[in-house]
């Protein structure tokens, strides 16, 4: 799948501006803070509904501007061109349409555009909190699965109201409060959230190793495992997990009570990324923690290629500077006419020559695309060197 | 800066306090009273007034009546061995226009939300169970909404009153009868999926 024409009006940086992508690389070149990224996130937006970045949605709303519009042309081997747009307005209200007709929820936009985003924030997959490694769940998952995406919401939501419950328990207990009914609807949406998640990384696993296997040269092995809160057995159905879940809540009621939050449950969830039997993020080096962050990368990729049965767009921001040679080419070459590939750099030098020939070059500044020959790039590059050396 | 004469300021201000009303609403609105005719407003005026006065929930199912009892409850067609549990009147309201629930109906007043301070016992929850002895009750179907908090609401009520042998049934939910599959969104296929039924 790929995206054919992307049109915004009042995002981020960017007034109204138009791109039609090619097909294969398209390299996005310009200094920082220009709004290379924004564009990444427009995408990103429409493939996922989420901003890139923590905060409110109604932050990617240009400033002074009433409304945000990304809107786009997807062309899909399943369905043929696919027209979707979002609008974004204050109070972090999301409009979308597809073709034209409006839907009424989000998650109706999950798995029209598929896409995978690799950026400096991936590295906190691997060597950052517990969080990060459930949000890079939460989002694959989602793209493959709006039940997931939908029990995540009723979970979340459960949880919300049980906390509100816990901490009234706390103030002035009650005999008759209906804690039991929370608990069972807690069971009840965070068992397929747990066994999705178990069936996702035992996907993940494998492809994962495989594509480590080859960036080390064989030199490492990458074992990728899902720590679930709720211990249950490996063959445990979505039955067995409801009763552990059970079972669990009931042992840290009082605990629960005392503190004020519910204590168990894939909230607590976690992956584990060990090297050659060691733990990545606490003993990993640099070096090591990259490449397993651009090995489930790749996997990442791999999974929703065979999930959806089409490529995903890949969005790369600003990745080429923190690989080396190797990683770089190995990264480039796994996807070589495979996808719809968007990069963000500031400047093509870096780039296979090979590769720079075929890619359609974008210089982005203060909020404008062009789009750029290959010379011009590297005259643009060699001018702003010179630029930077007179003193 | 100009303004409006003090007494339109103040129906546009009363206005704006209503549900979904905003300023603009509220100014056209007043722009409307001022243009219509004396006896129009007076009317609404007066209904609005009646509401306050004559409206009280009924003391049976907790309903808006004009009685202490309503008229669902005072109809001796209607059958109170099953009962329906709802939510809200405006409940009670889309069922009753069906006009194929021949039971007797009890109003919840809200829903289990302990976010917002509402527990089982700030709602009409114990006020049921006379009801079911009174009737010989023997089924309770229970038609809150299919949300986290609905949902929770329900199994409350299946909690508190299976042990006592009554037959507890929950509304249906999936698609709309007449509908288009192609046009349901995805939550509600899900849910049509996992309460399919065998035939």
């Amino acid at each position: 799948m790929r995206v054919a024409r992307l049109a915004l009006r009042d995002f981020r940086n960017y007034q109204t501006q138009e791109m039609r992508p090619g097909p294969g690389l398209n390299v996005l070149v310009g200094l920082n803070a220009q709004g290379k990224s924004n564009l990444l996130e427009a995408i990103y937006l429409l493939a996922t509904t989420k901003s890139l970045r923590a905060g409110r949605d109604t932050e990617m709303i240009r400033s002074g501007a009433g409304q945000a519009l990304v809107e786009a042309e997807i062309e899909t081997e399943r369905e043929g061109e696919v027209a979707m747009d979002v609008t974004l307005t204050p109070g972090d209200r999301k409009a979308l349409r597809i073709n034209g007709s409006r839907r009424q929820r989000v998650i109706e936009l999950l798995g029209v555009l598929n896409a995978v985003f690799f950026g400096a924030i991936d590295l906190g997959v691997v060597c950052g909190e517990p969080t990060l490694r459930r949000r890079f769940m939460n989002l694959v998952i989602s793209q493959m699965s709006p039940k997931y995406c939908f029990d995540l919401g009723a979970y979340k939501r459960v949880l919300e109201q049980r906390r509100g419950l816990l901490k009234e328990l706390r103030d002035r207990p009650v005999a008759d409060s209906g804690l039991e009914v929370w608990n069972d609807q807690l069971a009840h949406y965070g068992a397929p959230v747990v066994a999705k998640r178990r069936e996702f990384a035992q996907e993940l696993a494998p492809l994962a190793a495989e594509i480590h296997g080859r960036i080390s040269g064989g030199r490492e092995a990458l074992e990728v495992r899902y720590m679930p809160n709720i211990r249950v057995a490996d063959d445990a159905g979505r039955d067995g997990i409801a009763e552990a879940f059970q079972a669990q809540i009931e042992r840290v009621q009082h605990e629960e009570i005392r503190r004020g939050a519910t204590l168990v449950g894939p909230q607590r969830d976690d992956l584990r990324f060990a090297v050659s039997g060691s733990d990545a993020r606490t003993y990993g080096s640099q070096g090591q923690q990259r490449t397993v962050v651009l090995s489930l990368k790749l996997a990442e990729f791999e999974l929703l290629c065979r999930h959806v049965g089409e490529a995903p767009v890949m969005l790369l921001d600003d990745v080429m500077s923190d690989l080396d040679e190797t990683r770089r080419r190995h990264l480039l070459e796994a996807l070589h006419q495979r996808c719809q590939t968007f990069l963000t750099c500031t400047g093509v030098r870096r780039l296979p020559p090979d590769l720079l020939r075929e890619a359609h070059i974008w210089r982005v500044t203060a909020g404008t695309i062009e789009p750029q020959s290959l010379d011009e790039a590297l005259r643009h590059e060699a001018d702003d060197a010179e630029e930077a050396t007179v003193p | 800066m100009l303004h409006y004469a003090r007494p339109l300021a103040r129906l546009v201000a009363e206005l704006e306090k209503l549900p979904g009303i905003g300023p603009k609403s509220a100014q056209r609105m007043a722009f409307h009273f001022l243009r219509a005719p004396h006896a129009d407003a007076e009317r609404l005026a007066q209904a609005i007034m009646e509401v306050k006065e004559k409206i009280v929930f009924c003391r049976e199912c907790f309903n808006f009546a004009d009685q202490e009892v309503c008229d669902v409850c005072r109809s001796p067609k209607r059958d109170g061995t099953v009962i329906c549990v709802v939510a809200e009147p405006r409940d009670l309201m889309a069922i009753e226009r069906t006009a194929e629930f021949q039971g007797l109906y009890h109003v919840l007043q809200g829903v289990i939300s302990p976010q917002e301070g509402i527990m089982p016992d700030m709602l009409k929850i114990k006020e049921l169970l006379p009801r079911i002895q009174r009737h010989n009750t023997t089924e309770i179907i229970v038609a809150t909404n299919p949300t986290v908090e609905g949902e929770a609401t329900a199994l409350y009520l299946v909690r508190l009153l299976k042990p006592l042998g009554i037959k507890v049934t929950r509304i249906a939910h999936g698609l709309p009868a007449g509908g288009d599959l192609d046009y349901a969104d995805q939550a509600t296929l899900i849910s049509a999926l996992q309460w399919r039924r065998e035939m």
